[in-house]
């Protein structure tokens, strides 16, 4: 600024010696205009002129040398600025090399598991299928092999007491009355298992029942084969449900025939089938006022085989609540009961 | 035409055919009764063939008793080939059997079973039994014509 201050001056005075002499020049003439230019010692104007131009020119060269360093300065910064920042990338992309690693590894772990579990639960579906298979032709055989024997056993144990009966004692009849008897009760046997496999087995057909209107014709057919007991049934006039029909007929049979013979021996006899509500859930129950039972074997009610009475009190081969029991699970429902010896029982079911 | 016809048991179980022949006995059905005891001896004996060539194969029994767990060939076996064959397919079978599973009764009568019997345990039953099955096919049934 300071040379460009005293440059200033310098180069209006040239411009006013300059002017002169030209118009000098114009008017007068060209030796008018050389004598103004001498006088005005042009040439030490002009070097004057340089000279600042030069220290200019200097300094112009000392700021673009500090300029060059800074320029420099800079450049090493932004390198250095760039090695970090590539190195930071670098330790980022190492960490998520390492995240994704480990992410691929878990997931081909999980994805190894889940192959496992699903080999194995193939294999299970396998063996079930197998296994239900196996069951079937058992059931199979139950049914064909195993009752055929029975009929060699009670047909000829007749025969003998039909022909030859004069050659044995009353005791000996009697022992073959027992071989048929056994016989003919291990057919029934047999024929029960296997309505109770079939229950498990066939596929539900899932309809709008009417548990009133089963329980009605159950009662009639009751009824009608035992027209002298009187008993006094309370049925409600509807009793909508959801569920398969042929299952929850046998069902219900069974808990209504059960109340049937349980009361046989009381002149009151009451049977009432009903509905409750439980934790918002609706219940079912056939309540009789019959024989009842002891609470105490409660958990054996709904084996298999599992009488609670023998067949002297009350006849039965004890298979019928553990078909209830079949049925109700299928529905997705629960059964349990409760009972008093001698006050009678009830017994209550969910469907879902 | 009026000769007595016979009866066909197809039977493996050698009690099953002495009850089974008793109870025709006891209720008086005389016709023969020609006994086999497996499906391919069954099968020789409809067809007339093997052991049974000398036998005439218009000479069909009044009806089969058939049972359906048979060794070598199967109950529904002999059935399917009994209908398939236009000398035979009119002949009366009865599947007399222990079983009462349902695929046994459902495929005897998708077979073309004409009844389907199951033999009952004790020997008073099974012997009404064969005294209303003689009674029916043998004496009340009209013969199918010869086809």
């Amino acid at each position: 600024m300071r040379v460009i201050t005293k440059l200033r001056p310098l180069i209006n005075e040239r411009l006013q010696i300059a002017e002169n002499a030209v118009t000098t020049r114009q008017k007068v003439g060209e030796q008018a205009a050389i004598a103004i230019l001498l006088r005005h010692n042009v040439l030490t104007v002009i070097n004057e002129i340089r000279q600042v131009v030069g220290a200019m020119q200097a300094d112009e060269r000392g700021l673009l040398k500090i300029r060059m360093n800074r320029h420099s300065e800079s450049s090493q910064k932004l390198q250095m600025l760039i090695y970090c920042g590539s190195a930071t990338a670098m330790i980022f992309l190492f960490i998520a090399s390492i995240l994704i690693h480990q992410d691929i590894r878990i997931r081909q772990h999980v994805e190894q598991e889940l192959r496992e579990s699903q080999t194995r639960l193939q294999r299970q579906a396998d063996e079930l299928l197998t296994a239900n298979k196996e069951l079937e032709s058992f059931s199979y055989s139950v049914s064909h092999d195993l009752r055929a024997p029975l009929r060699g056993i009670e047909g000829f144990s007749q025969l003998i007491l039909e022909q030859y009966k004069d050659r044995f004692d009353e005791t000996a009849q009697g022992y073959f009355d027992r071989i048929s008897a056994a016989a003919r009760r291990m057919g029934i046997l047999i024929d029960e298992i296997l309505d109770l496999s079939r229950i498990t087995r066939l596929p539900l057909q899932m309809q709008d029942v009417d548990l009133a209107a089963l329980a009605r014709g159950i009662a009639e057919d009751l009824q009608k084969a035992d027209p002298a007991r009187h008993v006094e049934w309370t049925i409600p006039t509807t009793l909508p449900v959801q569920g398969d029909m042929t299952l929850l007929n046998v069902a219900l049979t069974n808990l209504l025939s059960n109340a049937w013979k349980f009361t046989g021996k009381r002149a009151d006899a009451k049977i009432e089938l009903g509905t409750m509500l439980k934790d918002g859930n609706i219940v079912y129950f056939v309540r009789d006022n019959g024989a009842g039972f002891d609470m105490a074997y409660v958990n054996k009610l709904f084996q298999a085989f599992q009488r609670l009475h023998s067949p002297a009190e009350f006849p039965g081969v004890g298979i019928g609540l553990a078909t209830v029991q079949r049925v109700v699970h299928r529905h997705g429902g629960r059964v349990w009961a409760e009972g008093v010896v001698n006050r009678g029982a009830v017994f209550y079911f969910t469907l879902i | 035409m009026d000769k007595i016809k016979s009866l066909l048991l197809v039977e493996d179980n050698v009690d099953d055919v002495d009850l089974t022949l008793l109870c025709l006995n006891r209720n008086k059905i005389a016709n023969r009764v020609d006994v086999v005891r497996d499906g391919a001896d069954a099968l020789d004996y409809i067809f007339a063939r093997g052991r049974h060539e000398h036998r005439n194969i218009d000479d069909h029994p009044a009806v089969i008793l058939l049972d359906l767990n048979l060794p070598k060939v199967s109950g529904l076996e002999v059935l399917a080939a009994i209908r398939k064959d236009p000398r035979t397919r009119r002949v009366p079978v009865v599947i007399f059997t222990t079983s009462n599973e349902e695929r046994d009764i459902a495929g005897s009568y998708d077979g073309g079973a004409n009844s389907y019997i199951r033999k009952p345990v004790d020997l008073e039953r099974f012997n009404e039994a064969i005294r209303q099955l003689g009674l029916y096919w043998v004496l009340l049934n009209q013969e199918p014509p010869h086809a």
